[in-house]
C-alpha cells in the first residue's frame, strides 16, 4: 500500500519553564545560578504507526493525552524531539476552524486572506470564489465584514475555504459540529465526498459516533502514547466506557488487559456518612459517577477474581435498607447472618472473590463498623486501618478480614 | 453539490488544469505576505471615516507637532531644520514601527500559528512589509518639507531608496530576533519600548549631530540608525554620499539580517508549543 503517513518512535518532549509566564528576570537570575528550571514532559511519547492512502483513522483520547500535539507533528507546525513523522501529499488542516478568518474583513477577502493561509493558489482561488460563496450559502452578506457573521455563519464560511479543493491528506479537529442541522449534513456529506476521492483523514472528535461513522480504524491515545490501534469499531465502544470511568486506568479496559485475571475493586466514599462502596463491575460504576454529588471516587482498593479461584471466598454486597448503607461479608457463612434478616438487609452482589487466609504477598483487608450507623468502612492494609482509626476512634474494627492481592 | 469547486478538483477529476495549492518554497509565498499586508492595513483602519487617508495624515500631524515643538528649541543650529527633524522622524519611525510590530507578530498570531502550517518568517515579514508601505505614504508629507523649503529637486534623491532598503533590512533583522525572542519572554515588549526611546535620545533626529563630539562619538558611529539617516539626509540634501556610507549602511543591514535568521530559525520549531 502506498503510505502517506508514518510516524517511526516520534516523541515530542516538551520543555516549558516551570515558571508558565516568561520572564526574563528570572531566567537570567536562574541562568545565573547555573540551573534554568524546566519543565519537562512527553506530550508524544514513542508514537509509531502508518496510514495508507484513502484510510480514515480516528484519533481518541482523553483531555491531555496528545492528541492536538500529534496533530500538530502531522501537519508539520510542531517536529519531533526524537523519531520522525513523514507526511507524503498535501494536508489541509481543518483545525479551529475560523481561526484564520480576520472579523474586520468582508467574507469575500476572506476568502483570500484564509486561502493564502491555507495554502491555495491565488488564481485557483479567483476561479472558485462562486463556488466558495455558494457552497457557503452566504449569499449577499459575502460582501459584509464577517464581525457581523453569526458564528454558524462563520463556520460555514471557513468550512467551505477548507474544503473547497479535496486534498490528499484531511485533518479533522471537532469540525463536525459547525452551523445548524441542515449545514452540518452538508459538511458530513463533503467530507464523505472528499473520504471518497481517495483523501485520507485524520479525524479528532469527542463524537464517538461521528468517528464510527467515518473512519474504519481508530487510534487510542493515552498519556502521548498509543495504547490501542485497531479497528474504529471495537476501540469506540471499548473507549467510551473508558471516558466515563476516567479513574480506571486504560489497561483495565483493554483486551488481555486484564492482569493476572483480577479485575479492580473500586471504592467510592459517601459524602454524607463516609460509608464505603465497593464494586467490581463498570455498568455500577458508571451509575454511581452519575451520582457525583452523592460519591466521592476514593481509588482502586485491591483487586479481586471476577471468577471462584481456589482457596477464595466470596466478597458479598448487602444493602441495609435503612439508610442505604453497605455492609459486607467475606464468605457465605458471614453472609448468612445478612439473609436471616432480610428486612433489613437486602443482598446485592459478589463483588469479588478474596482470599480468606493471609500469604505472602497478599494484604490484609480490615473492615470497620461504626456502632450508630452500621456503615462500613474498608481499610486496605494495616497502616490505613491505623490511620482510619485514629482519625475516627468511634469505629471498630472488625475481626473479619481478608486478603487480597494489592 | 452543484458548483464546480466542489465537484471537479480532487484526484477523481482527471486533469486537472491548475494545482489547488501553492508550491512549497518561499518564492511562492508572495501571495500570502500580500494578503497578510492586505489584512494588516484594512484591520487598521477598519470603521475609521477617513480609512486610508490616515496613512499620510497620521505621518503629516506627528510631524507637523514635532516641528512645532523642537523649532522652539533648536531653531537656530541646523539649516533647514523642517527637512532635517522630519526626515530624521520619518526614518526613526520607520525603524521603531518595524521592529515593535515585528516583534508582536509572532505571539498576535498565536491561534492561526499553533493550528496551521504556515511559513512563520511570513509573520514578520509582514509587518515589515506593512510599515514600508506606511513609510511610502509618509514621504508624502516629507516631499511637500522638501517642495515648501525649496529644496532643489534631483535625481540623486532617488538614493534615497537605498537607505530605505537597508533600514528595512536592518530593521527586519532586528524584527526577526525580537520575535523570536518575545515568544518566550513577554519582557522583551517593554525592554524594547525603552530601548525605542534610548535611540530616539542617542541619535541625532532633533539635535544637530555636531551635539555629539569627543567622547560621544562613538554612540554615532556604531549606531545603525545614524548612518542611515545621515545618509537620506545628505542625499535630501543633494549630495551623493562618500563610498563608506553605502558601506555602513549595507553592512549594518546584512548583519543584523543575517543575525536575525539565524536566530529565527534557530528558535522558530518551538513557537508553536510555547505559544
Amino acid at each position: 500500500m502506498d503510505t502517506l503517513i508514518e510516524a517511526n518512535r516520534a516523541s515530542l518532549r516538551f520543555t516549558a519553564p516551570t515558571d508558565k509566564k516568561g520572564s526574563l528576570k528570572k531566567w537570567v537570575l536562574d541562568a545565573l545560578r547555573g540551573r534554568v528550571s524546566n519543565r519537562h514532559f512527553l506530550a508524544v511519547d514513542d508514537v509509531s504507526f502508518r496510514i495508507d492512502r484513502g484510510e480514515s483513522v480516528g484519533l481518541v483520547g482523553r483531555n491531555g493525552a496528545g492528541k492536538s500535539t500529534l496533530l500538530k507533528l502531522v501537519t508539520g507546525i510542531a517536529r519531533p524531539t526524537s523519531g520522525s513523522i513523514s507526511v507524503r501529499g498535501q494536508v489541509a488542516p481543518l483545525l479551529a476552524l475560523g481561526n484564520g478568518l480576520d472579523p474586520t474583513l468582508t467574507g469575500r477577502e476572506n476568502i483570500y486572506l484564509n486561502g493564502a493561509i491555507l495554502g491555495y493558489e491565488k488564481s485557483w482561488l479567483r476561479a472558485h470564489e462562486e463556488s466558495i460563496i455558494d457552497f457557503s450559502e452566504l449569499g449577499a452578506f459575502i460582501d459584509a465584514p464577517v464581525r457581523t457573521y453569526s458564528s454558524g455563519m462563520t463556520m460555514r464560511l471557513a468550512f467551505s475555504i477548507a474544503t473547497a479543493a479535496s486534498p490528499e491528506i484531511l485533518i479533522l479537529d471537532e469540525v463536525l459540529a459547525v452551523g445548524d442541522a441542515a449545514f452540518q449534513a452538508k459538511c458530513r456529506a463533503r467530507i464523505s465526498e472528499i473520504i471518497a476521492d481517495g483523501a485520507t483523514v485524520f479525524f479528532v472528535s469527542h463524537s464517538l459516533h461521528d468517528i464510527q461513522e467515518l473512519c474504519t480504524r481508530a487510534i487510542w491515545l493515552e498519556k502521548g502514547r498509543v495504547v490501542w490501534d485497531g479497528p474504529a469499531a471495537d476501540i469506540c465502544p471499548v473507549f467510551g466506557q473508558f471516558s466515563a470511568l476516567p479513574f480506571l486506568s486504560v489497561a483495565e479496559f483493554l483486551p488481555d488487559g486484564v492482569s493476572g485475571g483480577t479485575v479492580p475493586v473500586v471504592r467510592f466514599r459517601n459524602k454524607r456518612n463516609g460509608n464505603h462502596l465497593l464494586t467490581t463491575t463498570r455498568e455500577e460504576m458508571k451509575n454511581i459517577v452519575l451520582q457525583l454529588s452523592e460519591w466521592d471516587f476514593a481509588g482502586v482498593v485491591f483487586r479481586a477474581f471476577p471468577e471462584p479461584q481456589s482457596g477464595t471466598v466470596p466478597l458479598l454486597r448487602f444493602l441495609r435498607l435503612s439508610n442505604g448503607a453497605h455492609g459486607f461479608a467475606v464468605g457465605e457463612g458471614e453472609a448468612s447472618l445478612y439473609r436471616e434478616r432480610p428486612d433489613l438487609w437486602k443482598y446485592e452482589k459478589i463483588v469479588g472473590y478474596v482470599f480468606p487466609t493471609a500469604a505472602p504477598g497478599r494484604v490484609p483487608v480490615c473492615r470497620l463498623t461504626c456502632p450508630d450507623s452500621l456503615g462500613v468502612r474498608i481499610a486496605v492494609g494495616d497502616t490505613e486501618r491505623d490511620a482510619i482509626l485514629a482519625a475516627d476512634p468511634v469505629l471498630v474494627p472488625a475481626d473479619a478480614l481478608f486478603y487480597v492481592q494489592p | 453539490m452543484d458548483n464546480a469547486a466542489f465537484d471537479d478538483n480532487g484526484s477523481s477529476g482527471g486533469a486537472r488544469a491548475v494545482s489547488p495549492y501553492r508550491k512549497p518554497g518561499f518564492l511562492h509565498d508572495g501571495f500570502l505576505v500580500s494578503e497578510l499586508v492586505k489584512r494588516d492595513f484594512k484591520a487598521r483602519y477598519d470603521r475609521s471615516v477617513l480609512g486610508m487617508f490616515w496613512c499620510v495624515l497620521q505621518p503629516a500631524l506627528t510631524m507637523a507637532l514635532l516641528y512645532a515643538v523642537f523649532s522652539l528649541f533648536f531653531k537656530s543650529a541646523i539649516p533647514n531644520f523642517p527637512l532635517y527633524l522630519i526626515s530624521g522622524i520619518v526614518f526613526y519611525q520607520f525603524f521603531t514601527e518595524t521592529t515593535s510590530t515585528a516583534l508582536r507578530s509572532i505571539q498576535d498570531n498565536a491561534g492561526l500559528i499553533s493550528k496551521v502550517n504556515v511559513p512563520l518568517w511570513a509573520y514578520p515579514v509582514t509587518r515589515a512589509v506593512s510599515s514600508l508601505v506606511n513609510f511610502l505614504f509618509a514621504l508624502l508629507p516629507l516631499f511637500v518639507v522638501v517642495v515648501l523649503t525649496r529644496v532643489p529637486i534631483r535625481a540623486t534623491m532617488l538614493l534615497l531608496f537605498y537607505s530605505t532598503l537597508c533600514m528595512l533590512i536592518f530593521s527586519l533583522g532586528v524584527g526577526l530576533v525580537l520575535a523570536s525572542l518575545a515568544v518566550f519572554f513577554h519582557d522583551v515588549n517593554f525592554l524594547w519600548g525603552f530601548a525605542c526611546t534610548l535611540f530616539m535620545y542617542a541619535t541625532p533626529v532633533f539635535y544637530p549631530e555636531t551635539a555629539l563630539t569627543g567622547g560621544h562619538r562613538w554612540m554615532v558611529y556604531f549606531n545603525p540608525l545614524y548612518h542611515m539617516i545621515h545618509f537620506s539626509r545628505a542625499v535630501l540634501n543633494g549630495q551623493v554620499p562618500p563610498a563608506a556610507e553605502f558601506a555602513a549602511c549595507a553592512l549594518f543591514a546584512v548583519v543584523s539580517f543575517v543575525v536575525g535568521l539565524a536566530v529565527f530559525r534557530a528558535l522558530k520549531n518551538q513557537f508553536a508549543l510555547q505559544l
